[in-house]
């Protein structure tokens, strides 16, 4: 399958290598970006093993850690985000920076508040505390100027499904001030694309778990943003449409634009993304280059060993140990 | 397993009604509402044990409660269903048969809603009974029988039609039926609320009851509901083949229903095949921004939407189930309030779009456009969509009832009308509930929501009335006067009111919803509702 009718990058974009990775853990005192609970800098417990070195925190006059200011350079720079849900912390105050022109991977076990943090990081949730900018916008306090930067295939949000797949790439594309017939032109290259020209004309509410992830990722592309935030890309969708959108996303980041998406398979995040952050309990354990990160183990060893396993074993689930039946 | 779902059926039910606040509200309200309707209901029905109503005791009860019996399980139907615990495939991957489920569900659906209403009826048909020992006790035997038959008819039904059901676009367009036999009933019990008092009671209505109690006492849905009359009448050869006949219905279905589970259990899904959206050339008519690309998807939802369609059906026939039966009686001037009524519907129909839209508006939220564009397309195709039916009403208005002023009706119209757009789109920006995803049955939700829906409803038509009011009051003086300046002075007053409330509803929303958007999003979120 051929990707040359995606539509061109951006000629703004510039091509710019990693000048500064994730900024985990370092202990810091949040500010606040919406009334809410407290929570107490970030520290990782002790039997968790210490990623990438410490953030740009700094120290005031008096001891008191103050949060660094947000990395004007990074297309996503993340400080101190924090999000409750009743009395449970799901993002207990995180730091990251996403450099231009990276494909970054946010991984982590179920519950781990990667879903959270991107929905904070792209508008769709409000933080109780922390920044958020994208390009050195303020994705709170200059909401429009960041939206204009970004395009989202959040996980889990329905979409306009009562339009066709064509109709929905066309209006998206409106919403993003782009003219009628460059809308049609780009909708029918992405559908094209994602093998999705057959179906352009159904309902997006007839389209199976696999199709409405293409439609989502073909809406988060159509304005050629300048960051991606994709959460679960690649859930539900074939092998063949894999290779295509990993083809598609390799020449976006050519471009210069710049990929954040989640993941919970650690071999796609190894052989397609070159940084990854680990984040469980709603912090960030490890992040920076893939071969930083893993630090001489495949990936999926190093989650295991930074997460943390559960080793099944003595008598728990003992009675799995015979099938019913079986000789 | 019986005990385990019944538990089940119970909390899941509270926690629909006490999902939140508005809505334990919402749901008090129309729980008083519905309690003072079982009131008068169970007024007549008691009033029916007065010796002076010995003859119409028997018919009327029997007829009534027939009628009960074949239309709940109608009702399911044009709900299409229910995505409830009650739902057999949904127990698809366990190990259990029918006969294991059937008591489980039977239990289950005991404890919905409409069966305690349907006891508490068929426990005032007892009450009613009372003069006549012998009748009494068989009236508490019809009560196990009938609401057992009723149970097990609608299971049976709603399973049988379960694979028909379980598409997506039958779905939908029964929703429309059953929303279209809601309004042909409302114009039915308009047209009985017009009929003086004696009719209902006297040999004129009495006569047919009987003939249809007649009737429905030999049909499935009155075997079981004529024992007391039987025993009134003596009839003991018809009673025993009714007791009969009762006893093999409950037995008939009860093994239909426990088949038709286990078909459901090795057939659990039903998919429509993709139907194709024609291309249209709406695009094309609508302005070239992002104003005409919010009113193409509006337009197109309003279209594909049943929720919506449901909406677009209510503008019409709501009025015309309020005022069609004193235009055919003889109060032919009532037909003035049609297109006030038509304008206020306006209002809720302006006031529900987020919450239908649920969590597909972050396409919106994340966009490059203010909410203000939002709001004004929103309101454009509501105007372009209502607005020519309340043309339609003021010309037939004015046809059917000449005498009023008419620019002093016009004023009061428009300008209604105005208000409600304006202000039924500030309600949508600052109340919003989750609704069930577009796929379902707009009827297939709980008490809660319903409530907090009707709720809803009910106070954002309070606010086109008081804008409307200083219009309204204007043309009253105009046409009790008989002065044509009041009428004039009407109508520029509701324009100017209507046009400000308007532009104020869409700015003052659209700013709201600028800034709140991800609350707003969190409130949508679909969910089982």
């Amino acid at each position: 399958m051929s990707t040359s009718s995606i539509p061109q990058g951006d000629p703004g974009r510039t091509v710019s290598g990693p000048d500064h990775w994730a900024a985990p853990g370092a202990a810091q005192q949040p500010y606040p970006a919406a009334p809410g609970p407290q929570v107490p800098p970030q520290a990782a417990p002790a039997d968790w093993p210490q990623g990438v070195p410490a953030g740009p925190s700094q120290t005031v006059p008096g001891g008191a850690p103050v949060p660094a200011a947000a990395n004007p350079r990074a297309a996503l720079s993340i400080r101190g985000l924090v999000k409750f849900f009743g009395g449970r912390c799901a993002v207990a105050g995180i730091d990251l920076d996403v450099p231009a022109g990276s494909l970054f991977g946010l991984v982590g076990p179920n519950g781990a508040g990667k879903t959270t943090a991107l929905s904070m990081a792209t508008g769709l949730l409000r933080p109780d505390q922390g920044q958020v900018h994208v390009a050195g916008h303020d994705v709170w306090a200059d909401p429009a100027a960041a939206k204009a930067l970004m395009g989202v295939l959040p996980d889990g949000l329905r979409t306009f499904d009562r339009l066709s797949g064509r109709e929905l790439l066309e209006f998206v594309a409106r919403m993003h001030r782009i003219d009628r017939t460059t809308a049609r032109q780009r909708a029918d290259q992405l559908l094209a694309t994602l093998d999705l020209a057959g179906d352009a004309d159904k309902m997006v509410c007839d389209y199976s778990a696999g199709m409405a992830k293409k439609i989502g990722l073909a809406c988060a592309l159509i304005h050629n943003p300048r960051l991606l935030v994709l959460d679960e890309p690649f859930e539900s969708v074939d092998p063949v449409s894999g290779e295509t959108i990993r083809q598609i996303l390799h020449r976006y980041t050519a471009g210069g634009g710049t990929v954040v998406m989640s993941s919970h398979v650690m071999e796609l995040v190894e052989t397609l993304c070159d940084a990854v952050a680990v984040m469980a309990a709603g912090r960030i354990l490890a992040a920076g280059t893939i071969d930083e990160v893993r630090a001489g183990l495949p990936l999926q060893q190093r989650f295991l060993q930074l997460v943390g396993v559960h080793r099944v074993g003595g008598g728990e689930l003992s009675w799995l140990d015979t099938s019913p039946g079986s000789n | 397993m019986v005990g385990y779902l019944a538990r089940l059926q119970l909390k899941l039910t509270w926690r629909g009604v006490t999902a939140s606040t508005g809505r334990i509200v919402a749901f008090a309200i129309v729980l008083l509402y519905g309690l003072g309707l079982l009131a008068l209901l169970g007024a007549g029905i008691v009033a029916l044990g007065l010796d002076e109503a010995s003859a119409v005791r028997g018919p009327v009860l029997t007829a009534a409660m027939a009628v009960i019996t074949l239309g709940w399980p109608l009702i399911g139907v044009a709900g299409a269903g229910d995505a409830s615990l009650l739902e057999p495939a949904r127990f698809a991957l366990t190990p259990r048969t029918g006969r294991e489920l059937a008591p489980a569900l039977f239990a289950s659906a005991l404890l919905t809603p409409g069966s305690v209403a349907v006891g508490i009826v068929a426990l005032l048909v007892v009450v009613a009974w009372r003069a006549e020992p012998l009748s009494a006790v068989l009236a508490a035997a019809q009560l196990l029988l009938g609401v057992t038959t009723c149970v097990l008819l609608a299971r049976v039904v709603l399973a049988a039609l379960g694979p028909v059901l379980g598409r997506r676009r039958v779905r939908e367009r029964l929703g429309v039926v059953l929303l279209l036999g809601v309004i042909g009933a409302g114009v039915g019990f308009q047209f009985l609320s017009q009929a003086p008092v004696d009719a209902l009671w006297g040999t004129e209505l009495l006569a047919p009851v009987t003939a249809a109690a007649q009737i429905a006492r030999w049909t499935p849905f009155g075997w079981c509901w004529s024992l007391a009359w039987d025993a009134q009448q003596g009839a003991w050869p018809v009673l025993l083949v009714h007791v009969v006949a009762s006893l093999a219905l409950v037995a008939l279905l009860a093994r239909c229903w426990v088949r038709l589970i286990d078909r459901t259990l090795v057939n659990p899904v039903t998919r429509d095949e993709a139907a194709r959206v024609k291309g249209s050339r709406l695009d094309d008519l609508l302005p070239a921004g992002v104003v005409g690309a919010l009113m193409g998807r509006e337009l197109r939802y309003w279209r594909r939407d049943q929720r919506r369609f449901i909406q677009l059906i209510s503008i019409v026939l709501v009025p015309l189930i309020m005022v069609l039966p004193a235009v055919l009686g003889d109060q032919r001037q009532a037909i003035a309030l049609a297109p006030f009524m038509c304008a206020l519907m306006t209002s809720n129909v302006s006031a529900w779009g987020l919450s239908y839209d649920g969590s597909a508006l972050w396409t919106v939220a994340l966009s490059q456009v203010s909410a203000v564009h939002d709001r004004a397309a929103r309101v454009a195709v509501v105007a372009i969509i209502s607005g020519p039916v309340l043309l339609c009403s003021l010309v037939v208005a004015l046809v059917l009832a000449p005498g009023y002023d008419v620019p002093g009706l016009i004023g009061m119209t428009v300008g209604t009308w105005l208000v409600a757009m304006g202000t039924g789109t500030w309600v949508d920006a600052m109340w919003q509930q989750p609704m069930p995803p577009p796929t379902s049955s707009v009827f297939t939700r709980n008490a809660g929501s319903t409530a907090e829906t009707f709720l809803g409803s009910v106070l954002t038509m309070i606010l086109p009335v008081l804008g409307g009011a200083p219009s309204g009051l204007l043309f009253i003086l105009a046409t009790a006067m008989g002065r044509p300046a009041l009428g004039w002075a009407g109508l520029i007053v509701g324009l100017l009111v209507g046009g400000l409330a308007c532009w104020g509803g869409v700015v003052l929303a659209g700013r709201r919803l600028d800034g709140h958007w991800p609350e707003v999003l969190a409130k949508v979120k679909e969910r089982l509702t």
